[in-house]
């Protein structure tokens, strides 16, 4: 892979957004920070692993389209998931730089995209699609048993996507997006008309659903499904609206455990920038800021968690991966760019960058 | 020197001038399908689901063979022109859930078929006229719910004189009227999406640039070409027959099932024959010859198999004709691919590897 067109350019970005350019850190060079799927040129799909800087270090082909990858606590391991309705899974040993072991979902499951590890590392979660109860569920691998399936939990409704271990290590929060699928029928949505998503909170030790949030009917068309957790334990949402993409409708919103969902204020034309699509939520290493990605729109926003209002809002083309990288946040986009607060970083001339990328806690840190 | 920059400031204006023109061009183009193949397919919708409405009343109030079978053919009539239609599954489409009250498909695990078949064996008298039928599920008052009603099973009782069946199929056939009414007026009104496509800029909701309109229109026929392949003909024919399930498959109850996929092929080369294709200039790859090749190549062999006159399951289940049907699949998949990649690059598209399939 070929870095940057223009080294100057990068570095002129970075100077101008006044973030310091990337030094200080050799230790950690050459160390896994960044997973990300991709779609290379010739058509193959892969995860690319980067450093702290986001400088390839390697990458492993898939089977198939990938999307999100869970990051085991010791930073050794990420599992990639595939895309739904995919059944793959793939385990990268971060350390040894090449591919661990891949394992599948059961028969009569599909991987929705992501997933995580439990805080002791001993577990693995990934949403499914139980297509044939028409349910969704988080599949339970044991890591030590070589990813064998031990278990699942109930998500308490269809189509759940995205799902986050909170910061206190027990309570997952799960979006489900109410959008029913069957792979008889690959990626059609078979109830728009009576879609019913939800946010929903379960302890991890007991399995048990502890809150159940959802929006007012009149939004019944908006699919939760990318998450973050802020620095005050809040959960930030960014949906996908079914409805027709005239209507304009808050696509964000937050919620506090114990109250009602609040959708995120801003004006139509902050809306409209985002084409009823958001694609990639992640926070800000100190839990201040949410990232809020738009393929359709070719918008990241920027919230401020304080006052709930939009911060800023950047223009980078068919942007969707999102993750916080030294005091920022890092993006990457379907022609190969990387980007830092918006500011061009790295060019990856021969890949896509696929809706994800997953975040170690060592790049988190770094900031 | 100053002859250089002349030279420069003429090319510089004639390449602007090239582009102006190019742009009114692509205007002109856009415009023109909108009405010719658009505004064009849901008025002739429109005109079926009106003779379809007469036929099933008039076969209503004097039930007969005859009658029947005239309404049977309106049905078959309205089915090839929504078919035509179906690909534009965006703006109008998606308000008021019209995609669904017209077309209720796939219908996974027959729910709405049993919502149908409920009210048939109820006798559900709010069924039968269009205001309270309107209120009802979106799965009851669509093609799918009419095609039961006129050949599903207990069709038979639509000969009978004031029969509920016959009372219910005509509620129906007066929603579908209305629903491909509201269509041509979603479409075509002052502010309507015909509007909106013609006139992009940053003034516009939706559409930024030409570009952006035309994006929309080439998605729409790479999702229909997916759809037609890997959804309703892959999903019901299977890798063997007898791993198939032809049922999967829309109107093979009416035998309307290769005419469907026909019409949905005949609708994506409508938009380009004529139409988009007239933006690819001289065209040196011959990317529109290419893409005519591949639908007519899928065209041919469902054509083929059409002529046989023998129903859908029947030629599901038989190996040599299903093996007709595995063909198919080859030139829509390159029909697809050719839209998918070779027409927005030719036209300068982006189609973002993110936006273009988001999840």
């Amino acid at each position: 892979m070929r870095h940057g067109p223009d080294r100057r350019s990068v570095i002129l970005g970075l100077a101008a957004t006044g973030a310091l350019p990337l030094t200080g850190f050799a230790d950690t060079r050459q160390e896994a920070a960044f997973v990300s799927c991709c779609k290379m040129r010739d058509g193959h799909f892969a995860a690319a692993v980067l450093d702290v800087d986001a400088k390839l270090i390697f990458h492993e082909n898939l089977d198939g389209r990938g999307h999100d990858s869970a990051i085991s606590p010791d930073g050794a391991a990420a599992v990639v998931f595939a895309r739904r309705p995919g059944r793959f899974a793939l385990v990268l040993d971060l350390v040894r730089r090449q591919r661990q072991l891949a394992f599948s979902a059961p028969k009569d499951r599909h991987f929705q995209g992501h997933g995580f590890f439990s805080n002791d590392g001993r577990l693995l979660f990934a949403t499914e699609n139980d297509f044939g109860g028409e349910r969704g569920v988080m599949g339970i691998y044991d890591v030590a048993a070589d990813y064998r399936r031990v278990g699942e939990i109930d998500t308490g409704g269809i189509g759940p996507h995205e799902a986050l271990l909170l910061s206190d290590g027990r309570t997952v929060a799960i979006a489900n997006g109410g959008i029913l699928t069957h792979p008889d029928f690959p990626r059609q949505k078979l109830n728009l008309d009576t879609m019913a998503p939800s946010l929903v909170y379960a302890d991890l030790t007991s399995g048990d659903i502890v809150e159940t949030v959802s929006l007012s009917p009149e939004l019944h068309q908006l699919s939760i499904r990318h998450m973050a957790e802020d620095g005050r334990g809040r959960i930030w949402f960014g949906g996908q609206f079914e409805g027709a993409r005239s209507e304009t409708v808050p696509l964000a919103g937050w919620h506090e455990r114990g109250r009602d969902i609040q959708l995120c204020g801003a004006a139509d034309t902050v809306w409209q920038a985002m084409s009823n699509y958001i694609g990639s939520v992640a926070a800000s290493a100190d839990g201040r800021r949410i990232a809020m990605s738009s393929p359709r729109g070719n918008t990241v926003l920027i919230w401020d968690c304080a006052s709930g209002r939009a911060l800023e809002q950047r223009s980078i083309r068919d942007v969707c991966g999102l993750a916080p990288m030294s005091g920022a946040f890092l993006s990457s986009d379907g022609s190969g760019g990387l980007e830092l607060d918006g500011a061009p970083l790295r060019a990856f001339d021969e890949l896509s960058w696929d809706n994800h990328i997953a975040v170690l806690n060592r790049a988190r840190r770094s900031g | 020197m100053i002859f250089r920059t002349i030279l420069a400031i003429a090319i510089a204006l004639a390449a602007m001038v090239s582009l102006s023109r190019a742009d009114e061009d692509r205007a002109g183009v856009i415009s023109q399908t909108i009405d010719e193949v658009i505004v064009a397919g849901y008025s002739a919708l429109q005109e079926r689901a009106k003779d379809q409405e007469r036929a099933i009343s008039a076969l209503c109030s004097a039930p007969s063979p005859a009658l029947l079978e005239t309404a049977r053919a309106a049905f078959n009539e309205t089915v090839r022109s929504w078919s035509r239609v179906e690909m534009f599954r965006f703006g109008p489409a998606r308000t008021d859930y019209r995609f669904e009250r017209m077309f209720y498909w796939p219908d996974r695990k027959g729910r709405g078929l049993q919502q149908v078949q409920a009210i048939l064996a109820e006798k559900d008298e709010t069924a039968t006229s269009l205001e309270t039928l309107q209120q009802k599920s979106v799965a009851v008052q669509g093609l799918t719910s009419l095609e039961f009603a006129l050949f599903g099973t207990g069709s038979e009782e639509l000969l009978e004189a004031g029969g509920y069946r016959c009372r219910y199929a005509d509620a129906v056939a007066q929603a579908i009227h209305e629903v491909s009414g509201e269509f041509v007026s979603a479409w075509q009104s002052a502010g309507g999406h015909a509007a909106l496509m013609r006139d992009p800029g940053g003034h516009n909701p939706l559409y930024k640039t030409e570009a952006e309109v035309l994006q929309a229109l080439i998605q729409a026929a790479r999702e229909q070409l997916e759809i037609v392949g890997d959804i309703k003909i892959k999903t019901a024919i299977g890798e063997t027959p007898d791993d198939a399930h032809p049922k999967r498959a829309p109107f093979w109850r009416s035998g309307d099932t290769i005419a469907s996929l026909r019409a949905n092929i005949a609708g994506v080369q409508a938009l380009f024959t004529g139409h988009l294709d007239l933006l690819l200039g001289d065209d040196p790859a011959s990317i529109a010859n290419g893409l005519a090749f591949e639908l007519s190549q899928a065209d041919a062999a469902l054509a083929s198999l059409e002529q046989l006159n023998r129903s859908w399951e029947d030629l599901v289940s038989d190996p040599e004709t299903h093996g007709k049907l595995v063909y198919a699949l080859i030139p829509l998949h390159g029909a697809k691919e050719t839209v998918s990649e070779r027409y927005p690059e030719a036209l300068g598209l982006v189609l973002g590897f993110n936006s273009l399939d988001g999840d």
